[in-house]
């Protein structure tokens, strides 16, 4: 076992760390404030050269998200993830039905609370009711859905051997005070999911199963530690 | 000291298994400059069977304190279960669940899951108080047999809990571990610390 450390005092296999290693850091802007609806806008992060991932070992994105869909059945949440280099994404055409994405969730709605399995072996995390807001009658134009979405082990700790499949976990609101008139307008979600890849994720792609409506934005944040 | 503006969380140490072999993450000689302490452990145990392992940890000031000292209260779930649960003066406290996996055994869940905690550890540096741990964990995994569509999905289990450390002294020792048998973390299991800075 490997003992690495920062300001840890002096037992066996503890020594000095010479650069101070702080809390989340600000890395991209996966999706900047949209001033209009759009048919197009994703929120993506790329390991790139100018926006190296090295050292990080979580990445966090901060998001609002609304869409233009007027569905009885809210559109939702999907999640692709890319290990190919220079933004390769790996979406559901390259994945089809390879199995690759498991998922979980626990969701609060009103009174009633529900959990369950939100899609196995599928292209991405399947069936899982987190909804985003969306532009429904008699919802608010600022019901906006905001999450915290984290992927942990995105590099199998910076080069450091492991066998490990990529996992996420996603806290998230989709509150509409107008009332609900309509399923998935006042849901608390705690989701997580694997991602069956051991090799070190270059790409994380996120969007809805709707157009993005203006004013959905995501920020990514990085994690450090020093493997 | 810190000044405003700072950032708020330094990173303290981290521990990652390099082998298959280790039982036990631990920390000793804690620094006592921050005010509380954030963790988060990604892993799973190297172990054949079909639920996942209930882990724990241990603090104390120069020792891990295996006494009656803790107080416990979590609830958990996992499909369309959930339950809740609390105790007071045990000898460990609990820290939610991780993954067994074993390629080889007889139940063959899949290796390479893992599952996540993270939480905070408050108060730790301030003798005057006793020291509480809060924490979330979620196990996204199923079995490989359920993997390619199964129609049932039984553990993967989440977890939200908090421990009281009755003692009220400087928390320098930290521990987490499986709570029964000696039973390995996969290798790459790994446990950070970042303080608050105050």
């Amino acid at each position: 076992m490997s003992f690495v450390h920062g300001l840890l005092g002096s037992s066996a296999g503890q020594s000095g760390e010479a650069e101070v290693i702080t809390g989340w850091h600000f890395m991209q802007t996966p999706l900047a404030p949209l001033s209009a609806d759009s048919s197009s806008a994703v929120m993506q992060i790329n390991d790139s050269s100018d926006e190296d991932w090295d050292g990080y070992f979580a990445i966090k994105f901060l998001f609002g998200m609304n869409t233009v869909s007027t569905s009885s059945t809210p559109p939702q949440i999907i999640l692709n993830v890319g290990t190919g280099v220079g933004g390769g994404i790996e979406d559901s055409g390259s994945h089809g039905y390879s199995g690759k994405y498991h998922t979980m969730f626990e969701k609060h709605a009103g009174t009633s609370e529900y959990w369950g399995i939100g899609g196995k072996g599928n292209s991405w995390p399947y069936n899982i009711s987190i909804y985003p807001s969306h532009s429904r009658s008699g919802f608010s134009a600022r019901s906006t859905a905001h999450g915290e979405l984290i992927f942990w082990n995105i590099q199998d700790g910076d080069g450091a051997s492991s066998s490990s499949f990529k996992l996420w976990t996603l806290s998230m609101c989709a509150l509409d005070y107008d009332g609900n008139n309509m399923a998935g307008g006042q849901n608390q979600y705690n989701a997580s999911g694997i991602c069956e890849f051991t090799t070190g994720l270059n790409n994380i792609y996120l969007r809805a199963g709707s157009n993005l409506k203006a004013g959905s934005y995501c920020y990514a944040y990085g994690l450090k530690d020093d493997r | 000291m810190p000044s405003f503006g700072d950032s708020a969380l330094i990173h303290v140490g981290t521990i990652q298994t390099t082998n298959g072999t280790t039982e036990t993450l631990s920390f000793t000689d804690i620094s006592p400059d921050y005010r509380h302490l954030s963790f988060i452990i990604t892993g799973a145990f190297d172990y054949d069977t079909n639920a996942p392992r209930l882990c724990g940890f241990w603090m104390g000031d120069g020792s891990y304190d295996t006494s009656a000292s803790y107080n416990r209260g979590l609830c958990w779930g996992y499909n369309t279960t959930s339950a809740r649960f609390g105790d007071n003066r045990q000898t460990y406290a609990t820290m939610g669940y991780l993954p067994n996996t074993q390629s080889s055994g007889t139940s063959a869940w899949k290796t390479g899951f893992i599952g996540v905690i993270q939480g905070t550890i408050w108060n730790y540096s301030d003798s005057a108080k006793a020291t509480t741990v809060t924490y979330t964990c979620q196990n996204p995994y199923e079995n490989a047999t359920q993997v390619e569509g199964g129609s049932t999905a039984t553990y993967p289990y989440w977890v939200w809990g908090w421990a009281n450390y009755r003692v009220a002294n400087v928390v320098d020792h930290f521990q987490f571990r499986a709570v029964t048998d000696s039973i390995d973390f996969v290798q790459g299991t790994k446990i950070s610390l970042y303080g608050f800075t105050q």
